[in-house]
């Protein structure tokens, strides 16, 4: 009796597919499963450069992850410590739930470096094949999967052409097949989309939505903003090695909603319910000021219309807006009088402002672009 | 397995795309055709159809299996095996380890579950492919022409094989080395190309304080049985002239001595690619039924002297070499400074950041 009651037991367990996360031993946060969960991480090369001064990165599941910086911010450095190319001086977290940089992770990775090269020798098929089989995929799945990942980067017709033959982009696309050769759970793209011309670059991001859609988590390198834009559910800046923003691109832009007035002959500040705003000049229209009323909410905004309609003031634009994510970038990582900051340096380097890191979002709650940040979820309209 | 067959396909491929691969692999199959185009008989040599009568090169003097094997061991091993088809594997494989290393390419061998001193040393081993398919190509086609034309089925000969693989390797992991500290090709075959010449010239000197030692030892007992004859013959005899020619060889020897012992200690230190080439003529006399070498070396004359005929003094070399400079000393102690370089590389790769 007590058998059969345990056995019943057992069987919720399986139903419930709680099993499976732990099995696999997958970090959660907040209820969020974590793919890559990475803390201190910190590497010093030899000549006393430090790279990262203490990266954090928490990368969930089924999300693209954008990892951006300006350049020798160590975001490539990162890339290959979570890859096993460079070992990190200090280190803690795991990725897919084990020790991360260790051997085991890596036959559930997919990886295309930055400026990649493919033996000059081999067709495009036969690099796909080459990798999968140091990835350890069997023969006969390597063979199948090889037609299907051709098939799918739009490659198929040139396979068994040498890789010298190809262009930019179709070389980006048989390493994309080539990262995926192993059926990853995680794929890691450097710069995917570099040198590729803008027709290309769309292809390779119908692709990254594609490799999501099925289930994988990517994380993209890349310092083309716009693309990350288009693509990534969340980002991390780097700079001299250090986060200083983790988060959707919704929750990092947060503070900077805002409302703006054009009005022609406008006083030089209106009240409004958020306090007085002084209004700025326009240097290409004369006559014009634009007032930024810094809130998201319209109700806010509408006393201070109505007082500028009721003085007989011609509003030309109201318009709600916040921070690109270039805005967002270049705040970030330019210092106090507009300067970039510079990237890995001897020594401890310039104390950088505090980190922005949101907390993870919970999948259940992500539907509102109003939301709270700790449940708020990117723009669907930054999606392409 | 899986990981370890893709490498050597892709070290296959590699080869078969490079056309110095088949040049060499062209021109060992000609060395081979041009010896079997060669005939020897009772009155002569032959090249196709052509005759050409000689006293001395005829089958009364070498038995026509002797002819075929003395072209082997004159021109196949000393010459094409151990010097030319050398090169030639160096300058195709020099490329190997900076090629694994360079930027772009690493990162994507990296990021594979594949250890990194297990893809590093399998991608060295595919180096040693070069040599290995050209000795075989070479030596199998030299046995068909002992067999056919000289009548001798020898399987001994692919002894050659393995011995010829190794020597390659003495200097290929110097190579890897190179190519693991500079990244560069040209860097690393140049690196390897001087150090080859440093051994070469380590060991001749070693060869040449070895004669000297073995000729002043064999001038002493010549001396020494002089000087006791003499006082057989009459024990009055007036033998301080010898007396003091010993005492003088005597000084001489222990001169000789004292330069070749660290001399040796060097040279065993070292991978010693004239002594496996020399062990492999001398094994084959035995595996092959192949002829002593004669010892060509002119220098040897300089060691012979009234007392100490020249015949008797190489002799005694070739016994010395027979007895202390078998296979443990010449391919084992090179093996273990291969052993200890490919350990450094292994050692640098698993440290380095790529």
């Amino acid at each position: 009796m007590q058998f059969a009651r345990l056995f019943e037991r057992v069987q919720e367990f399986a139903k419930s597919g709680v099993h499976k996360l732990r099995m696999v031993g997958l970090s959660t946060i907040h209820g969020v499963t974590l793919v890559i969960d990475l803390q201190d991480v910190t590497k010093t090369y030899r000549g006393g450069v430090q790279a990262l001064r203490g990266v954090s990165l928490r990368v969930q599941s089924g999300e693209i992850f954008g990892l951006l910086g300006p350049n020798g911010a160590g975001k490539s450095t990162l890339v290959k410590i979570i890859m096993t190319v460079v070992r990190p001086t200090t280190l803690t977290g795991t990725v897919l739930g084990r020790p991360a940089c260790t051997q085991e992770v890596l036959s559930q990775v997919g990886y295309l470096p930055e400026h990649h090269r493919f033996p000059q020798y081999l067709t495009g098929r036969q690099v796909i094949d080459f990798f999968g089989a140091l990835a350890k995929v069997q023969r006969t799945e390597r063979k199948a999967r090889t037609e299907e990942l051709l098939e799918m980067v739009g490659m198929r017709d040139w396979g068994n052409r040498r890789v010298t033959t190809y262009s930019k982009g179709m070389q980006q696309r048989i390493g994309i097949a080539a990262a995926l050769i192993n059926d990853p759970r995680l794929v890691v793209l450097d710069e995917p989309t570099d040198g590729v011309d803008p027709v290309g670059r769309r292809e390779i991001r119908d692709m990254l939505l594609r490799i999501r859609a099925e289930g994988r988590t990517v994380l993209v390198n890349s310092h083309l903003l716009s693309e990350v834009e288009m693509l990534a559910d969340r980002v991390a800046i780097i700079n001299q090695g250090r986060t200083l923003a983790q988060g959707t691109i919704e929750e990092l832009t947060h503070d900077s909603h805002r409302y703006e007035i054009d009005a022609i002959n406008g006083p030089a500040s209106i009240q409004t319910a958020v306090g007085e705003v002084t209004g700025m000049p326009s240097a290409a229209e004369p006559g014009l000021r634009t007032y930024v009323i810094p809130t998201r909410d319209p109700a806010v905004v509408q006393p201070a219309i109505d007082a500028l309609r009721a003085a007989g003031i011609t509003l030309t634009r109201v318009e709600r807006a916040r921070e690109t994510l270039e805005d967002l970038f270049v705040r970030s990582v330019v210092d106090e009088r507009g300067r970039a900051m510079p990237g890995a340096a001897r020594g401890p380097g310039t104390p950088t402002a505090p980190p922005i890191v949101a907390p993870p979002r919970t999948p259940s709650t992500s539907t509102s672009s109003t939301s709270t940040p700790s449940t708020s979820t990117p723009s669907t309209e930054a999606r392409p | 397995m899986t990981q370890t067959l893709a490498i050597f396909l892709d070290a296959y491929r590699d080869l078969n795309s490079r056309k110095l691969f088949w040049l060499a692999i062209g021109v060992s199959m000609l060395v081979v055709l041009i010896v079997g185009a060669l005939g020897i008989d009772e009155t002569g040599v032959s090249v196709f159809t052509f005759h050409f009568d000689s006293k001395f090169v005829n089958t009364l003097f070498f038995p026509r299996d002797l002819f075929y094997k003395m072209i082997f061991q004159n021109l196949g091993i000393n010459i094409w095996l151990t010097w030319l088809a050398a090169i030639l594997a160096l300058i195709s494989t020099a490329s190997v380890v900076p090629e694994l290393i360079a930027n772009g390419s690493i990162d994507m061998m990296l990021s594979k579950p594949i250890t990194r001193h297990r893809l590093f040393l399998t991608r060295w081993v595919t180096g040693l492919f070069f040599a290995g398919i050209q000795a075989a190509v070479f030596v199998t086609a030299s046995f068909l022409v002992i067999g056919f034309r000289g009548g001798a089925w020898e399987p001994g000969l692919f002894l050659a094989i393995p011995v010829v693989i190794i020597f390659f390797s003495y200097l290929y992991c110097f190579c890897a080395l190179m190519g693991v500290l500079t990244r560069s090709t040209v860097a690393s075959l140049i690196l390897t190309l001087v150090f080859w010449l440093v051994l070469f010239g380590v060991q001749k000197a070693e060869q040449f304080l070895n004669n000297g030692r073995i000729g002043s030892q064999m001038e002493v007992v010549a001396i020494e049985e002089a000087i006791e004859k003499r006082l057989e013959k009459n024990a009055d005899a007036d033998v301080d002239k010898l007396r003091m020619e010993l005492t003088a060889e005597r000084r001489s020897a222990e001169r000789w001595s004292s330069g070749y012992w660290p001399a040796y200690a060097l040279v065993t230190a070292l991978p010693k690619t004239n002594e496996t080439t020399e062990w492999l003529a001398r094994t084959l006399v035995r595996a092959a039924n192949f002829r002593r070498p004669a010892n060509e070396d002119e220098g040897m004359r300089f060691f012979a002297s009234a007392r100490v005929k020249r015949k008797d003094f190489e002799q005694t070399v070739y016994d010395d070499a027979e007895e202390r400079k078998g296979a443990t000393w010449a391919i084992g102690s090179s093996v273990i400074f291969e052993a200890v370089m490919l350990g450094g590389c292994v050692w640098l790769f698993r440290r380095r950041d790529f």
